[in-house]
């Protein structure tokens, strides 16, 4: 039997498992001192004392108030504009602490869509999102500001205004 | 309110229908602990999700509130059918398998400290509320639909198939996946009884704490030394992809898990082997569109066991193989037609089929090819090379040892997904080089504990010469 008879095919094959174990020692070690390292300084510390509630203010931060009034104030099949700067690339890059970026994603399933600022582009968008939508306007780059024609505040905040699009018919 | 205890009653009742369905699939005193070792958590955790989803999907078909009242009698059912129903299910392989597995403290430290790791991990992990990527715009995206609109009859197909804007995708973005971890999120809500944003991933998280478990009871039930296979046990599950499977990327743990089940049923009793690899075809198909593939891969490498080690008086396709192997995939096949049916009628499709191929060509295929060779299968300044180097052990490792069922049908299963995941991304109508660096370390993450099993090969020992009593099939 080819087992019962090590030779030496037999050598090289342990000489190499050899080397890849350790090297594989070596680099298990390796992985997991760089997959700590990826967070930030002081977050394991975090990860066992802080409590949901403070990530919530902490990691939601300027995110909260807005994702609260969105919540309030529409129901789950609104359709929310926030207008974005043209420079944007996404969503997420929005400079003001990703805010359109992560509303779009924590306020699902209420859809928070980008549109670029031109004032008739995204009046445009509101007007061809279907004559039974709601439609809500999240402003968090001033674009409504001095613009605010068939637009009802709802909630606001520091750098933030909520709106509902009145129709023609006279509902928001 | 986000609460732990919210998210631990929710994930104790998953636990709970998954060891409803284990006391239906064993029939023993102790729930197959001991039969299914390391790997129990595993199984067990894997049927409780299957049951969480399937109820849940029938709580949605009948636009019924979500709710932990609602959801818990109908999956208590489900549990106990899955588990009877895996009972009844026949390994198409027949080859006897004696699964006592090796007692050896390392692995039970080595179980430890991973344990005591990911609990750190996922503590950290859910620092951060996951806001994009596919975690955040599919499985979430879903949950956050279905949860907030269940009872609401129609909502749900309008606002999946909808783009609500011109130009914009659909804020639940491939819409075509399949559901399990949207449902599980789901049920997170349902015990919270709202959206919550940072115990929300437990549940799929755990299944990146639970399948290097069961990868560590397959490298104990290994002939092979401990030296050899522990190495590559703990290169692979400290990978950096895989580790990131218990924060942002976490779907792609429970196709991981899928494989690994897939991998460990082998090492079974035949009297189990069959209702596990039921299950795991399952998980993958209800998890990921990649689990067709990998049952696809399943099915290959089913059939090079077959043709390797049936008994010399039986023909390859024999009436009973072919009556087992359609037996265990049926589960999955039907819930696969029932997840197409359902996209057909919301008129949804999978994103690298809703468009033209325009930009692919010739070099697609090689860039491709470059891309798996240098960044997947040998890649030497990460673990990734892995993959790569286990492969190169299986090929030097003796003939006798290469056919025997274990390592081979590893071997044949990660050499078919993975040439099926080339040919995916080759042909895809996005960039290659994006659709690389976006899909390609997380498909391959998928695959890579199989070409670890297939490296024990290198060393294992015959019967004969092991001084514990002959093992499972193929010693590894």
């Amino acid at each position: 039997m080819e087992a019962a008879s090590p030779g030496p095919v037999d050598a090289l094959r342990r000489a190499f498992a050899i080397a890849v174990a350790v090297w594989l020692t070596y680099a298990c070690v390796r992985s997991a001192v760089r997959a700590y390292e990826k967070w930030p300084d002081g977050s394991h510390e975090r990860a066992w004392t802080t409590s949901l509630a403070e990530r919530d203010a902490l990691m939601l931060g300027p995110i909260r108030p807005v994702l609260e009034a969105i919540e309030a104030h529409t129901d789950p099949t609104a359709l929310v504009l926030a207008p974005i700067r043209p420079s944007s690339t996404a969503f997420v890059d929005i400079a003001t602490h990703n805010m359109v970026g992560r509303s779009r994603f924590l306020a699902l399933p209420r859809i928070v869509v980008g549109v670029d600022t031109e004032v008739t582009t995204w009046r445009a968008r509101a007007r061809d999102a279907g004559a039974n939508e709601r439609i809500w306007v999240l402003d968090m780059i001033g674009v409504t500001v001095g613009d605010d024609a068939d637009l009802v505040e709802h909630a606001s905040g520091p750098g933030w205004r909520l709106l509902a699009v009145v129709r023609e018919d006279g509902e928001d | 309110m986000d609460s732990y205890w919210n998210a631990l009653a929710a994930c104790g009742a998953q636990a709970l229908y998954g060891a409803i369905a284990l006391a239906a699939f064993t029939r023993r005193r102790d729930l197959g602990l001991h039969a299914l070792g390391f790997a129990w958590p595993l199984v067990c955790w894997s049927l409780g999700a299957l049951a969480v989803g399937a109820s849940g999907a029938l709580l949605a078909a009948f636009d019924l509130r979500l709710t932990p009242t609602a959801w818990a009698p109908p999956a208590v059912v489900v549990a106990f059918l899955l588990g009877a129903g895996a009972r009844r299910v026949t390994s198409p392989d027949a080859a006897p398998a004696r699964t006592a597995p090796r007692v050896g403290a390392l692995w039970w430290i080595a179980a430890a400290a991973w344990t005591a790791l990911v609990i750190d991990w996922i503590a950290l992990a859910n620092y951060l509320p996951v806001f994009q990527g596919d975690e955040a715009s599919i499985w979430a995206a879903k949950a956050k639909v279905l949860f907030s609109l269940s009872g609401d009859p129609g909502e749900l197909a309008t606002l999946l198939s909808s783009d609500r804007l011109p130009d914009h995708r659909s804020h639940v973005h491939m819409a075509a996946y399949p559901w399990l971890v949207s449902l599980l999120q789901a049920h997170q809500y349902a015990w919270a009884g709202e959206v919550v944003h940072f115990t929300v991933r437990l549940p799929a998280q755990l299944f990146g704490a639970l399948w290097p478990l069961a990868l560590m009871e397959i490298a104990r039930r290994s002939t092979a030394p401990t030296w050899w296979t522990l190495p590559l046990v703990g290169a692979l599950v400290l990978a950096p992809i895989p580790l990131r499977g218990l924060d942002t990327g976490q779907a792609m743990s429970t196709v991981i898990a899928g494989v690994v089940l897939l991998v460990f049923a082998r090492t079974l009793d035949r009297r189990w082997r069959g209702g596990v690899e039921a299950l795991a075809l399952l998980l993958l198909v209800a998890t990921k569109p990649e689990g067709a593939a990998i049952m696809a891969a399943w099915a290959v490498a089913t059939l090079a066991v077959r043709v390797v080690s049936r008994p010399a008086t039986e023909r390859v396709f024999a009436r009973v193989f072919v009556l087992r192997s359609i037996a265990v995939g049926a589960p999955a096949l039907v819930v696969f037609a029932v997840h197409q049916a359902a996209n057909l009628a919301w008129g949804l499709e999978h994103h690298l089929a809703d468009r033209a191929d325009s930009t692919s060509g010739a070099t697609h295929f090689v860039t491709a090819f470059v891309n798996v060779m240098t960044r997947h299968v040998f890649a030497f300044d990460a673990t990734a090379a892995l993959a790569g180097l286990a492969l190169v052990a299986f090929v030097l490792a003796p003939a006798r040892r290469r056919r025997s069922a274990t390592p081979l049908f590893a071997a044949v299963l990660w050499l078919c997904v993975a040439t099926t995941y080339y040919l995916v991304l080759a042909t895809s109508p996005y960039p290659v080089e994006w659709q690389w660096v976006t899909a390609g370390p997380r498909i391959y993450a998928h695959v890579a504990p199989a070409a670890v099993v297939a490296a024990f090969a290198l060393l294992a020992r015959e019967p004969d010469e092991a001084s514990e009593p002959v093992r499972s099939d193929g010693g590894a």
